[in-house]
């Protein structure tokens, strides 16, 4: 069976390693790490992903001006985007959700587990 | 007739002027006494009113004489006003700090011009080349004036043309304030001068050669530039006025004072005096005391405003800082909880049993730490008042459940039962900011698991009185009876009754609580007895 593409935005590389960790060995999907706005933009140039986990306080590009770059291309729009950052607060979540992210995950709140199912949650769709 | 009435309706007019000229001029210079600015203008309105002083007197002379002796003297006006003038226009207004205007060379080089022409002009003032003849023959006496008269209307051709170009050349290097003042100036000097011009030709149509009318078209200048000068001062109208109505009154009792006939009126009119005097010089300090206070007043408010301005933008920073701080901490702990979760719930790497102990306690005391974050974070949003609410309508039994389902595993980790139960049939609708109120009620139900062990933990939820009420009950330590009258108050933490009991918070979380229920309109209480259990009961307005 095909294996299903994660594109994962994050410059500390000690959560990308969790998480690709996590949804590679138990869950079999196949991660892409990115540690920056910019590289993660050339890769999806390249690449086809199903679904895409993007940080926001990044160096070079934030993942809001990434967001951005995502929608406005037609091709990239069906793709679910689900930030995961350490912000809580409100602005970033609502901005987030205005510029058309499927979902915002504070990553202190979740563990790898429940992050999986959403995942899974929004494949489905 | 109608020739007599001009004459007497102008007469009446210049007095007027006359005496408006030396108010502003007294006015100004209370203003800012020590200012160059101020001072010049004082002396351009002791010029203007000695021109129309001189003037007046010249068309009320009752012989020869006194018609020559003031109009040799009314030239005195006409002499200095221009290069007061000029001077004026060259230095008004003060340039602030940030720009700098200073006088051009050709400035300088009119001025230089202009103080030798008044100084020429001054010299040969008492001279023939002022008055050569005058004829007394009232009321339009005849002069044939000598040759100061041209050189005074070049000089003061010379001056109005120099104002003109002074200021309309600092217009674009000034500020809103500069700008607006220079305006005002220039309004003054082309209204005086155009009315001067056309009421001068009208009256030499019709036949009238009044000198007197000249110089009181000045007063367009004095009152626009007065008013420039003390718009954007902190002028004191009550001192000025009091200081000129004191001068008055005092040069009316001196002059009383010179036409005693008696020694007894001498003494009286000079206790008079003295009396005027006194109270004057009280009544004066009394408002320069006023006055100084109200500067302090003044200065101390914008210190304050200025305080205030730089707390916002450190309030600003700080808030910014500790945003920056809380995602820098929330990041390595993500990874921490992360990997714990890992070991210890995923089970992805083998450990001993003695390991997966001591990781447990590292996991607890993360979640712990995260959790102390958060309440930081929302400590600052309620402290600087941005703690905002976005209501929506929402079933209460699923916001309820949505919680327990969180909070069944961690309340089975101590054997522990969690349950819900409601008291109204129907379906009760509550309007909330979900993720707020379902954090504040988190809040308790974390402390009833805390400190329940083998025990029970219930949410009961039903409608009072028109109101949502919700009760989470448990049965486990409780608290002592003093400890219930500060547990919603910052930074408390009730003691344990056990010593087992580890009660591991910041003391921020039932504050945090009770301030998201008030922010809903709501209420909270709570009530607890030692080994018997605490229950919070929450009101909301439906």
């Amino acid at each position: 069976m095909h294996k299903k593409k994660i594109l994962l935005v994050d410059d500390d590389p000690s959560i990308s390693g969790l998480y690709k960790e996590r949804l590679e060995v138990i869950d079999g999907f196949n991660v892409t790490i990115c540690p920056n706005g910019s590289e993660a933009i050339e890769m999806l140039d390249k690449q086809n992903f199903d679904l895409i986990l993007l940080d926001i306080m990044m160096p070079k590009i934030g993942g809001l001006d990434v967001l951005d770059v995502i929608k406005s291309k037609e091709k990239y729009q069906k793709i679910p985007i689900i930030m995961l950052t350490a912000l809580i607060d409100e602005e970033p979540y609502k901005k987030s959700l205005i510029k058309g992210a499927d979902d915002y995950i504070v990553k202190t709140k979740i563990t790898p587990k429940e992050l999986f199912e959403k995942i899974k949650k929004h494949l489905e769709k | 007739m109608t020739a007599m009435l001009t004459i007497e309706i102008i007469k009446y007019a210049s007095v007027f002027i006359l005496a408006l000229t030396l108010l502003l001029g007294v006015v100004v210079l209370a203003n800012g006494p020590r200012n160059r600015i101020n001072q010049t203008f004082a002396l351009l309105s002791i010029a203007f009113a000695s021109w129309i002083f001189t003037n007046l007197m010249v068309d009320l002379s009752t012989n020869i004489n006194e018609l020559f002796f003031w109009s040799q003297l009314s030239a005195l006006g006409p002499i200095l006003a221009p290069i007061l003038l000029a001077y004026f226009a060259s230095i008004f207004p003060m340039p602030s700090s940030s720009i700098d205007i200073g006088v051009k060379k050709w400035q300088r080089i009119i001025i230089i011009f202009l103080s030798i022409g008044t100084i020429i002009e001054l010299i040969l003032m008492p001279t023939a080349f002022n008055m050569q003849k005058v004829i007394f023959h009232p009321p339009f006496h005849e002069f044939e004036a000598g040759l100061l008269y041209p050189m005074i209307f070049i000089s003061l051709t010379i001056s109005i043309i120099f104002s003109v170009c002074s200021t309309l050349r600092k217009i674009p290097l000034l500020d809103k304030k500069g700008k607006y003042q220079v305006l005002l100036v220039l309004i003054g000097i082309i209204t005086a001068c155009i009315i001067g011009v056309i009421a001068g030709i009208t009256l030499y149509l019709n036949n009238y050669i009044l000198t007197i009318v000249s110089p009181l078209f000045s007063i367009f200048v004095v009152i626009l530039t007065a008013y420039a000068i003390i718009r954007y001062s902190t002028f004191n109208i009550n001192m000025a006025v009091t200081n000129f109505f004191i001068l008055v009154l005092f040069l009316l009792v001196s002059f009383e004072i010179t036409l005693s006939k008696s020694l007894n009126e001498l003494i009286i009119k000079t206790i008079i005096f003295l009396s005027v005097l006194i109270a004057g010089y009280f009544l004066i300090r009394n408002i320069i005391m006023e006055v100084e206070r109200k500067k302090e007043i003044q200065e101390l408010a914008n210190k304050l405003e200025k305080s205030n301005e730089e707390l916002q933008k450190l309030s600003c920073l700080k808030d910014d800082f500790i945003h920056l701080t809380v995602h820098e901490i929330n990041t390595p702990m993500a990874s921490i909880l992360g990997y714990l979760s890992l070991i210890l719930d995923e089970k992805i790497a083998k450990i001993d049993k003695k390991a997966e102990g001591y990781l447990q306690i590292i996991y607890a005391s993360s979640r712990r730490l995260a959790g102390i974050v958060d309440n930081f974070l929302n400590i600052v949003k309620i402290e600087g008042g941005k703690l905002k609410m976005e209501f929506t309508k929402i079933s209460m039994e699923k916001f309820l459940e949505e919680i327990i389902l969180e909070y069944e595993q961690k309340a089975r980790e101590k054997n522990n039962k969690i349950t819900i139960q409601s008291l109204n049939l129907d379906e009760i609708e509550i309007n909330i900011d979900t993720d707020k109120l379902k954090e504040a009620l988190i809040n308790l139900v974390d402390n009833a698991i805390k400190f329940t062990r083998d025990g029970e933990i219930e949410l009961i939820m039903g409608k009072y009185e028109n109101r949502a009420v919700i009760i989470i009950k448990d049965n486990g330590e409780g608290m002592p009876k003093e400890a219930l009258e500060q547990v919603f108050n910052k930074f408390y933490q009730a003691l344990p009754s056990s010593p087992n009991i580890n009660p591991q918070g910041t003391g921020l979380g039932l504050y945090i609580t009770k301030t998201i229920i008030e922010m809903h309109g709501g209420k909270i209480i709570v009530e607890s007895l030692i080994g018997k259990g605490t229950k919070f009961t929450i009101f909301l307005p439906l």
